[in-house]
């Protein structure tokens, strides 16, 4: 078992100067040293975990009060989000947090559907599931000409997506 | 605010505003997102006839009230974006006054794609005219809810 020494009290008489000095440390108290690191590296990386895991949690949440909108929620007619669509953005949803790349937010489209979007910096990327079926991913900043790939409900056009969109926001 | 008897006046001046409502859910960044936006279509009012405020008027909202619901506006001329498709055809939004009896400002976005006046855009040229209209709307009046 590791132990830790306590730091040796220093009594001034009077404020002074006094030089600070680093002693890494050797033999034994590096062992502490690299056991430390490896727990705080661990630390790190389960409060990353919980995160991504209470955002999807919230996105979750997001996707099941838009499955209670009724037609006409944003008063210019659309459709509410079909069964169908509501599905297809939790299956990709689930795809995302098993890939741990989560996306910013999940919203209704007013075009009848959902949206799961996606952002970094001046970048917004995001797939939008129609009612219709169709699937459409699109990918743009401030200032270019928008990217928009068209899709399949299928994995491999999921995994294709999840790909596209990791490459752009993090590139 | 109503139609009146009065009909359709077809020109818009390029710096006339056209407004249009919005939610909060449709809002990040500063920014109105393409998802508040749907195609074909889609309606406005316009500033020669109303103040911004009237687009949340229950007159203009088929009888719905919205509190906190905001306002985007944006110059005509600054909302006739173009898209082209892998065709090559080149669709392009104008405003066009349809005025409900309710809400005389009723106006809305067409596209055309000479030589149809009245025409579909493909899923792609849709959706870059949806990032193309977000990107030139801004807030008028915020929304809060």
């Amino acid at each position: 078992m590791p132990t830790i020494a306590l730091p040796i009290k220093r009594v001034f008489s009077e404020p002074r100067h006094v030089r600070e000095e680093i002693t890494w440390p050797s033999g034994s108290s590096s062992k502490i040293l690299t056991f430390f690191k490896h727990s705080i590296a661990e630390a790190g990386s389960t409060s990353k975990f919980l995160q991504i895991a209470k955002t999807y949690q919230e996105l979750r949440s997001s996707l099941d009060a838009c499955a209670t909108l009724a037609d006409n929620w944003d008063s210019y007619g659309a459709a509410k989000p079909a069964k169908h669509s509501i599905e297809a953005a939790d299956r990709f949803l689930q795809g995302l947090f098993a890939a741990l790349f989560m996306p910013s937010r999940v919203i209704p489209s007013a075009e009848g559907g959902m949206a799961v979007y996606f952002s970094s910096d001046n970048k917004t990327a995001y797939m939008e599931y129609r009612n219709s079926g169709e699937v459409i991913l699109a990918m743009f900043d401030d200032h270019s000409e928008p990217i928009i790939v068209e899709l399949a409900e299928n994995d491999a056009d999921e995994y294709r997506a999840l790909s596209l969109i990791r490459s752009y926001i993090t590139g | 605010m109503h139609q009146d008897g009065r009909t359709a006046i077809d020109s818009f001046d390029p710096e006339e505003f056209l407004y249009r409502r919005y939610a909060l859910v449709h809002f990040a960044d500063g920014q109105v997102l393409p998802q508040s936006i749907s195609f074909p279509k889609p309606s406005f009012n316009r500033s020669k006839f109303s103040r911004p405020e009237d687009v949340l008027h229950v007159d203009c909202c088929g009888g719905k009230e919205l509190p906190g619901w905001g306002v985007l506006e944006s110059k005509a001329s600054d909302l006739s974006v173009s898209a082209e498709s892998g065709d090559k055809r080149k669709f392009t939004l104008y405003p066009k006054h349809v005025p409900n009896p309710t809400c005389y400002a009723h106006s809305e976005l067409w596209c055309s794609s000479p030589p149809l006046e009245d025409a579909k855009p493909t899923e792609s040229s849709k959706e870059k005219l949806r990032i193309l209209l977000s990107r030139a709307l801004k807030v008028k009046i915020p929304a809060t809810a």
